[in-house]
């Protein structure tokens, strides 16, 4: 996966890119909007982090100009702006997600992979969740290598839970994923997979329950390949 | 008169005394002149009654007699009430007829002399006659002397002054309030600035109506220029405040990008212990930035409350949940959400509302455990009553001190000095519940744990 950050600060620059190379991502790095354009319209990369305060182009004209050329690139938006709505003209001009400064670098991780895990899985990636593996072409969900027997909506249920994972899922957004024209999901149905797929893979792969929310699926803990951080923190709460 | 008296009992103490001084004195002269008139009318009736007598007088055989058949006490009384007495005497002679203990006058003249007189024990007021007779074509003088009692004039004196007092009473109670009326019709623009002020919430600066009479125009426009100060000050500080944290953000960041970087490397060098300390102190440091800056936006004295909008409090609360739900379920503590009737939508700025929510998670994720790292339930409710909507937020922790409840919500209190906090994120909670005019309320839960209710007003 090849990532291009754009950051005037040397030293977050350079921080950023080391943690996403150790996150299995290739990093180029470019000091100025002008220049990061340049670079972009190359092509080839799968995700974009972008300082807001930029010389030259700042983040939100270069984010215009490359959502107006079509291009559908994955944008994590860092910034030192702190008013709420820059990220909401940030999320307006085409951000697919807005870390508030100062961060953690583990966080810019976390929303990288999530941010590329989501853009990817349209693309057939396997997605992975500790021991469990999620192959979106073949509909199989493996534990240890071998594959579970689950019903189809089980694994429909289950492909978006790992897409999401270490997010909050409520129900109607897992009901909005099953239903098609033809056939709606209710709540009932929905907790009816939910505990099937539970008993089938037979141990806690870090799925909770949300009284009044949803479900939760937890990488944490669970994760045998190195491929999630162990604290991965979540959004921030700006 | 001392400078805090009311202005409603000076306007009434300078209207009331002069006007009853006026009213005193009207009455007294009133008096005075009615009854010099009722004198003046009564002794004309007097001297008539007199001069009736002395027609009755003639001469028979050289005597004086008097024909007393025409002469009645009542056609000689004015009115019939009290007593006449009368004599009639010849000049240094003989009396003619009539009581003679009457009196004469003090001195004899040809014109008819006024007098008064005390007889028999009624107080008199009588009127002396001196005319020329013939008795057998010998002139001689005869004195008639009518009396009558001062009764008739006091009473009709007194009546007077009765209807006229009664009158006075009247008028100067109807002017009275007539002036009551003035006076609170006059103090009405005054009253009503200060109703408003006393309406308006302890942090509402906006400027107060200015449409008032311009007597107390400039009083209005003082209070406005002040209010005006006041926020400009108030400003001012925020704006520094979140200069300072905004120009905080990259410095803070890069220490902890760095740090990160380095404990990666780091073995077990005594440097790696230094580090793990910078760490921690950045992430502080970073969450206190993140803080103060929402802590000088949510100010409810710079919170346009003109721009509050219909607002669906579970969509805040999932809003709230999501966002700090991986932080939570990091810590391995659960959240939950209950809501089981439909609530109203309140008038409420949605991004003030979201930090409400997630403030109040943070804290108690971060504080239910006491100095342990909590592990439990952090439960986010929302129920609709007759006339409010409740927002409660509540752990299942070890709770708080009765003592320490009122201090939560002060800046930097920290009831537990070795957590993370930063000391603001009630004090946060109730600005935004201030803006909204919300009810914020600090309890422990008598299950245990501790629990913060928001009341809200629905639209």
């Amino acid at each position: 996966m090849k990532a291009l950050v754009v950051e005037d600060n040397i030293n977050l620059a350079n921080s950023i890119a080391a943690t996403l190379s150790e996150a299995a991502f290739s990093i180029d790095v470019a000091e100025d909007g002008r220049k990061a354009l340049h670079m972009l319209e190359q092509g080839g990369y799968d995700l974009l982090v972008l300082d807001l305060g930029l010389p030259e182009l700042d983040g939100i004209s270069l984010l215009r100009q490359l959502r107006h050329q079509q291009n559908t690139i994955p944008v994590l938006i860092i910034s030192a702006r702190d008013s709420l709505d820059q990220r909401i003209h940030g999320l307006e001009v085409g951000a697919d997600d807005y870390l508030c400064k100062p961060f953690s670098l583990e966080e810019v991780t976390a929303r990288a992979r999530a941010l590329v895990r989501r853009a990817k899985h349209f693309g057939g990636e396997t997605l992975q969740c500790g021991r469990l593996e999620f192959l979106p072409d073949a509909m199989e969900l493996r534990l240890d290598g071998k594959p579970l027997l689950l019903h189809r909506r089980e694994l429909e249920v289950m492909e978006y839970l790992l897409i999401n994972q270490n997010r909050l899922v409520n129900k109607d957004q897992i009901i909005d994923r099953l239903s098609t024209a033809d056939e709606s999901v209710s709540y009932a149905a929905v907790e009816t997979y939910i505990s099937r797929i539970r008993k089938k893979i037979g141990y806690d792969f870090g799925l909770k329950t949300v009284r009044g929310l949803g479900y939760y699926l937890d990488s944490k803990g669970y994760d045998s390949k190195g491929y999630e951080s162990k604290d991965a923190k979540g959004p921030a709460h700006e | 008169m001392s400078k805090n008296q009311s202005i409603r009992s000076r306007l009434l103490l300078w209207i009331g005394l002069p006007f009853t001084a006026l009213a005193i004195l009207a009455l007294l002269s009133s008096h005075l002149l009615l009854s010099r008139q009722i004198n003046a009318t009564f002794d004309d009736l007097l001297l008539n009654a007199a001069q009736r007598l002395e027609r009755r007088i003639y001469t028979a055989d050289g005597e004086l007699r008097i024909n007393m058949h025409y002469f009645s006490v009542s056609t000689l009384g004015s009115r019939g009430e009290g007593k006449i007495f009368y004599r009639i005497k010849e000049s240094d002679g003989d009396m003619v007829a009539g009581f003679s203990g009457l009196t004469a006058p003090p001195e004899t003249s040809q014109e008819p002399i006024f007098y008064d007189v005390d007889y028999a024990g009624n107080a008199l007021r009588a009127v002396a006659l001196t005319l020329p007779f013939r008795r057998g074509g010998e002139p001689v003088n005869i004195e008639v002397v009518v009396a009558e009692s001062k009764e008739a004039r006091h009473t009709l004196t007194n009546d007077f002054m009765i209807t006229l007092t009664g009158l006075m009473v009247v008028t100067g109670l109807l002017a009275i309030s007539i002036a009551l009326l003035a006076i609170h019709l006059g103090l009405a623009p005054l009253n009503a600035v200060s109703q408003a002020l006393r309406q308006r919430s302890p942090n509402d600066l906006h400027a107060l109506d200015d449409a008032a009479p311009k007597e107390i125009l400039p009083l209005i426009q003082s209070i406005n220029h002040l209010m005006q100060r006041m926020r400009r000050s108030i400003e001012s500080t925020q704006q520094l405040n979140a200069d300072v944290s905004h120009q905080l953000r990259t410095p803070i960041s890069e220490i902890r990008a760095l740090t990160e970087m380095s404990l990666k490397d780091a073995s077990q060098s005594p440097a790696h212990t230094s580090l793990r300390e910078i760490q921690r102190i950045a992430e502080h440091a970073s969450h206190t930035v993140k803080q103060l800056l929402k802590y000088a936006k949510t100010r409810s004295e710079l919170v346009d409350t003109s721009h509050l909008e219909n607002v669906d409090l579970i969509a805040i609360c999932h809003d709230a949940c999501a966002q700090t739900a991986p932080s939570i379920y990091t810590k391995n503590q659960e959240l939950a959400f209950d809501q089981h009737k439909a609530i109203p939508n309140i008038l409420g700025d949605p991004i003030l509302l979201r930090w409400l929510v997630t403030n109040l998670i943070e804290n108690a994720s971060l504080h239910a455990g006491g100095d342990h790292a909590y592990q439990g339930v952090i439960t986010v409710a929302l129920t609709a009553e007759e006339d409010h909507v409740v927002l409660t937020v509540s752990d299942e922790g070890i709770g708080i001190d009765e003592e320490l409840l009122p201090k939560l919500t002060e800046r930097f209190f920290r009831h537990n000095r070795h957590s993370p906090g930063s000391g603001l994120g009630l004090a946060i909670v109730e600005q935004i519940a201030t803006t909204h005019s919300a009810l914020l309320s600090l309890t422990n839960r008598p299950q245990g744990g501790f629990e913060v209710t928001v009341i809200f007003r629905p639209v």
